[in-house]
């Protein structure tokens, strides 16, 4: 059986066959036999030959959560090819949405439609869990549009605002960092 | 007597609290917003009392609800836990008033360190030495442009309410001057309800230092040793240690009676904490009295085999402490890291949501306090610290060992933590060296990168998966049985959790 699974944003290829005694995936070139024993409807342990590999696991909406070894992974079927689209679409449409980088209250708007604003210019700052969050632009540009009032609790990805972005389509720009506490959100 | 308490927290801590009572023979009544009503606290205790809407405003800082549920159940005496209303020397008054015992100091001694001004003036009298800073507080923006100028940069902005970093921000320019105190009045005022602000030099590379203390009612104090808290992010202590790396035997010595001069001076009663700040030359400057139970303390415990908060609860109840000070010794080390809901990889904003799986790590010399279970859900109302993790060994590279395994054991998945980060943090040569100087992660960690997953991880995560789906694919139809099992169309389950 093949399974396409994605990771990290990187695409994984599996193969599962059925063993003697387990299983046989292949992933790209390599090829590992397993045993796997069920402990719980959560917790696997596979056995690479003598190596136990315990495996934790919740599948929700459709992505299984997983813990391995002190490390989390997000593995989920890959994104239906339409959805990726319009995500480049708005990359295209040259503007930029910025949105909250987390539910919580709006509590300050920095930013006026119409302004000019640099790449780390305050726009917004959004509070949760009694700690205020700024939200920076990523990029140079103009201010088309505030979609909130101040107060307004948001949600996470809801688009705060719409900036009109100079030359590099948004698409491209990176979170920016800057005083390592900018939160921005391109989901 | 104190037969019934009432625990004005939630958490980890309310949890703590709780099972400090039953120990001790004291039924616990837990109080509850909406949003915590499957909270952990309320699961444990002998009873729970809803307050109603989920922000701190409306249910665990309303003192007329706290106070009216403990008089609805005939609790004897409250404990605030930290945050909330700890250090709150209206609700104490409030207490005292209504003749519920408070777990705490009394309202004079809360409100005298509660005011970081008053309690400059106090310990300057008492002959601790303190750090430059305004001898008043304020909340006019003028006044304290005016004031920032004269201490002279960088300077640090403080609630003058508070602690736990809410509305504390460190100014290097002039430029960040205005935006920093506007943001910390209105994170005061949101936090504390109290806007007003101080501050006072900041102190290139110093140390946190902390020293527990205890003292009853009939005048006898006694200090269990420091602790190390200087690594810190955004002015939230994340990992603490004891005994801390920095301190000379003298130099422990001398903190530790400094540090009971100041609770004297205070007239200071129960558990309380003075915290210093000890620089490069080892000198050390009175910072301020923590006059509450700290998220902390479990270290000092481990340490020093003293269970802070049955001493709290005795103390409370009038009784003589037994403990002598030449009876307390530091035995081995300790190290905290907290474990917080945060995203690493997102520049550590919080991160909400169920928690679908929780394995928790175990072992000789682990402790683990913690607030949540698989199927908690995880609010955006209140501070996103989810547990404590505490590693004792008998040295401080054992501690350091076992906390770096426990760290990897722990499994929490559904949403984010910054357990990558705190691994990181523990692994760094400059940790593992010691030097733990409060600009640690500014300067070890600028940015935190997540680092790659392990290949052989990551190659059995997909695998399981794999094989996970295979075996669904491949389950035989079995239409009969199907009809009289529904447990095979959820595919993986537990209990408590919702797919």
């Amino acid at each position: 059986m093949d399974i396409e699974l994605e990771c990290g944003g990187k695409r994984h290829h599996l193969k599962v066959e059925r063993t003697e005694n387990g299983y046989r995936v292949h992933t790209g070139a390599r090829s590992t036999e397993y045993q796997c024993h069920l402990v719980s409807p959560g917790t696997r342990v596979l056995l690479e030959g003598q190596v136990p590999r315990l495996v934790h696991f919740v599948k929700t909406d459709g992505a299984y959560h997983v813990f391995v070894a002190g490390e989390t992974f997000l593995l989920s079927p890959p994104l239906p090819s339409s959805r990726q689209e319009s995500t480049r679409q708005g990359a295209v449409s040259r503007a930029g949405q910025i949105c909250a980088p987390m539910p919580g209250r709006l509590l300050k708007l920095l930013a006026r439609e119409g302004q000019r604003v640099a790449p780390g210019d305050r726009l917004a700052i959004v509070e949760a869990m009694k700690m205020e969050h700024e939200v920076r632009s990523p990029v140079a540009g103009i201010i088309r549009k505030v979609n909130f009032p101040e107060d307004t609790l948001v949600d996470t990805g809801q688009p705060l605002v719409e900036i009109e972005v100079d030359e590099a389509p948004l698409g491209e720009a990176q979170p920016s960092t800057q005083n390592g506490k900018s939160g921005i959100s391109r989901r | 007597m104190i037969r019934k308490i009432l625990i004005a927290n939630r958490g980890e801590i309310a949890v703590r609290l709780i099972r400090a009572c039953r120990e001790l023979g004291i039924s616990s009544v837990a109080v509850f917003s909406e949003a915590d009503a499957r909270s952990l606290h309320v699961q444990m205790a002998d009873e729970a009392i809803p307050l109603g809407p989920s922000p701190p405003l409306q249910s665990y800082l309303d003192m007329d609800k706290i106070i009216a549920a403990a008089k609805r159940v005939s609790a004897d005496a409250i404990h605030p836990g930290y945050g909330f209303l700890a250090e709150n020397a209206d609700f104490v008054r409030r207490c005292e008033e209504e003749g519920i015992v408070f777990i705490g100091p009394s309202s004079a001694a809360m409100a005298l360190v509660g005011d970081k001004v008053e309690a400059r003036r106090t310990v300057e009298r008492a002959g601790v030495p303190t750090i430059p800073g305004m001898n008043t507080k304020s909340s006019d923006l003028d006044f304290l442009e005016r004031q920032a100028r004269a201490i002279g940069l960088p300077l640090l902005v403080k609630a003058s309410a508070g602690g736990g970093g809410k509305g504390m921000r460190l100014v290097r320019s002039s430029a960040e001057l205005r935006p920093a105190l506007e943001a910390g009045i209105r994170e005061a005022t949101a936090a504390f309800g109290d806007g007003s602000l101080y501050l006072e030099r900041y102190l290139e590379e110093p140390h946190h230092v902390e020293f527990q203390v205890l003292a009853d009612h009939r005048g006898h104090a006694i200090h269990l040793f420091e602790r190390e808290c200087s690594i810190q992010r955004r002015y939230q202590k994340i990992v603490e240690e004891t005994p801390s790396p920095v301190l000379s035997n003298e130099l422990r010595a001398e903190m530790g009676e400094a540090a009971l001069r100041v609770i004297k001076a205070c007239s200071y009663t129960n558990a309380g904490t003075v915290e210093f700040l000890v620089d490069r030359d080892g000198r050390y400057y009175f910072l301020e009295v923590n006059a509450r139970i700290q998220v902390e303390h479990p270290i000092t415990e481990l340490v020093t085999g003293v269970d802070l908060v049955r001493q709290q609860i005795l103390i409370a109840s009038g009784q003589k402490m037994r403990l002598r000070q030449g009876e307390i010794r530091q035995r081995g080390h300790a190290i905290e890291c907290r474990i917080y809901a945060e995203d690493p990889e997102q520049d550590f904003l919080p991160s909400f949501g169920k928690i679908l799986l929780v394995r928790e790590p175990c072992g000789p010399g682990i402790r683990n306090d913690s607030g949540i279970y698989s199927g908690f859900e995880v609010s955006m109302h209140y501070d996103p610290l989810l547990a404590k993790l505490i590693a004792w060994g008998e040295d401080r590279e054992q501690a350091r060992l076992r906390m770096r395994a426990a760290l990897a054991e722990y499994a929490i998945l559904g949403i984010r933590t910054q357990i990558p980060f705190l691994r990181a943090v523990i692994e760094h040569p400059a940790f593992i060296a010691g030097q733990t100087t409060t600009d640690f992660v500014a300067r070890y960690f600028p940015v935190f990168r997540m680092p790659a997953p392990s290949t052989w991880a990551e190659e059995a995560a997909l695998a399981a998966v794999a094989i996970v789906e295979f075996e669904r694919a491949q389950a035989p139809p079995a239409e009969g049985r199907r009809r009289f099992s529904p447990w095979l169309d959820l595919g993986s389950w537990e209990i408590g959790q919702r797919h």
